[in-house]
Formats: structure tokens, sequence, C-alpha cells
């Protein structure tokens, strides 16, 4: 788990879970499903948990802001090469913006009226999606040796 | 169209009007410096930064609240396991042939 912070006020918080280990509930999704696994050659994270204080919400900005620095940490630290998430329809069409793709669109959640739907990403892809202005475009070639 | 109404609504743009924020008064941040008002953060100050303790951890616990999980997830008997992840290499289960 990750903060993201102005100064040292939290702003909200993200949480990426390594994949191979048994540890995400991705992985039971994806073992369901063979050909999806692995997508790409390389290390494998689950995406989740975006949450943003009520108190700064502010519009897409800030989103496109914290999965910036998110994915930057977790490129740089951990070398993360895929990033998956699973979340409802209408989010997966929100995170298009960032390079997400649905891989599948029927996992069935007990209660959820709609299937849930798998998406992934290649996570230099989302970084280059998530870059605004030079400075970051800059910051993001240099963490991906471009 | 569906997806910019969705993020409208997910993350509460500073276009609604009448804002729900107009009287609220900018918290005092534990720095010292005055939080900037909703939609003015400046975005350039942001930083990520990894939680690593217990402590750090129980800072945040007030945002949880903000996360909509899917009630099956909430009542689901593993969500305790799921949700309390021990994330050293040696207590991994043999899975799938991704590596992180």
């Amino acid at each position: 788990v990750g903060a993201f912070e102005w100064h040292d006020t939290v702003i909200g918080t993200m949480r990426f879970v390594p994949m191979g280990g048994g540890l995400s509930a991705m992985e039971r999704l994806l073992n369901d499903r063979p050909q999806l696994l692995p997508l790409s050659p390389g290390s494998s994270w689950e995406f989740g948990r975006l949450v943003l204080d009520p108190e700064y919400r502010a519009g897409a900005d800030l989103l496109q802001r914290c999965v910036f620095l998110a994915v930057s940490h977790l490129i740089e630290n951990f070398g993360c090469v895929n990033a998956y998430a699973s979340c409802n329809q209408i989010l997966s069409r929100l995170y298009r913006r960032f390079a997400f793709s649905v891989i599948a669109d029927d996992v069935r959640v007990s209660g959820e009226e709609k299937p849930y739907n798998l998406i992934h990403a290649r996570a230099a892809d989302v970084l280059l999606a998530a870059a605004v202005g030079d400075n970051e475009r800059t910051a993001a070639s240099r963490l991906l040796g471009t | 169209l569906r997806a910019e109404f969705a993020m409208n609504q997910h993350f509460e743009t500073a276009r609604v009007s009448p804002s729900p924020y107009a009287g609220w008064t900018p918290a005092l941040a534990p720095s010292g410096r005055t939080a900037p008002r909703r939609g003015e953060l400046p975005l350039q100050e942001l930083e990520f930064r990894r939680l690593r303790t217990p402590g750090e951890i129980a800072e945040i616990q007030h945002l949880r609240s903000e996360i909509h999980l899917p009630v099956a997830t909430l009542r689901s008997a593993e969500f305790g396991t799921l949700e309390k992840k021990e994330t050293r290499k040696a207590s991994w289960e043999p899975s799938s042939g991704m590596t992180p």
C-alpha cells in the first residue's frame, strides 16, 4: 500500500499486490482462464483499491497524476511489467484512458447484477498514458529507458 | 460518455453546483501548512510513498470506508485472509507461472 501525499497530508492511497505467489485474488480469476496467463513475460502486479480522500477529489487531473506517481514507483522499485485489475464495466471504460484493455468481461460476482471485467495493460503503457507535460514524459522515458 | 459520467461521479469533480464544499474550511496540514482548497492541489507537489509500518497503515484507515467493494467480497469468509496479506516471499504459495 502506498499513499499519495501533499507534504504530510495524505490525499489518497493505492494498493499493489505481486502476482505469482498466490496472494492476489486476480490470480484465482486468471487461473480459470489460462489462455490469459501471462499476457506478456515479466513481473505482474494486481492494481487496486485506488481511493482519493473526498476532500481532495477534483477531477481527472488529480487521478492522472496519482496513477503516474504510483506506476512510476512500481516500475522503478519492482520492475513491474504487467498490470491487472478487476472492476465493473463502467470503470473499465474509464481505465481505457490509462491503456488498460478488457481481457474478460464475464466475471460473475455474487450479489452484483452485472459481471465484472478483468483488465490488463503493460505498465509502461500505463505510465506513458498517465504522463502529462514534458517533465513527466521525460521522466517516463528515462524510467523506461526509451 | 458513460465512462466520463462515471468518472465525474466517482471523483466528484469541482463542477458540481452548488458545491457541497462551498463552506469548507481548509484544514491545517500536519506540517503546519494550510491544506489547499478542493481542486487547488498543486499536482506537481504530490508524492507517492510506500507505507511500511502498522502505524503508517493505521493513519490511512479512514479511507477504507471510501472503497466500495462488492458485497460478496466483504461477506466472503476469505476476506480477512485476502485483505491481510503476508508479502514475504517465504510465505508465497506455489502458483501461476508469473513471477513478481
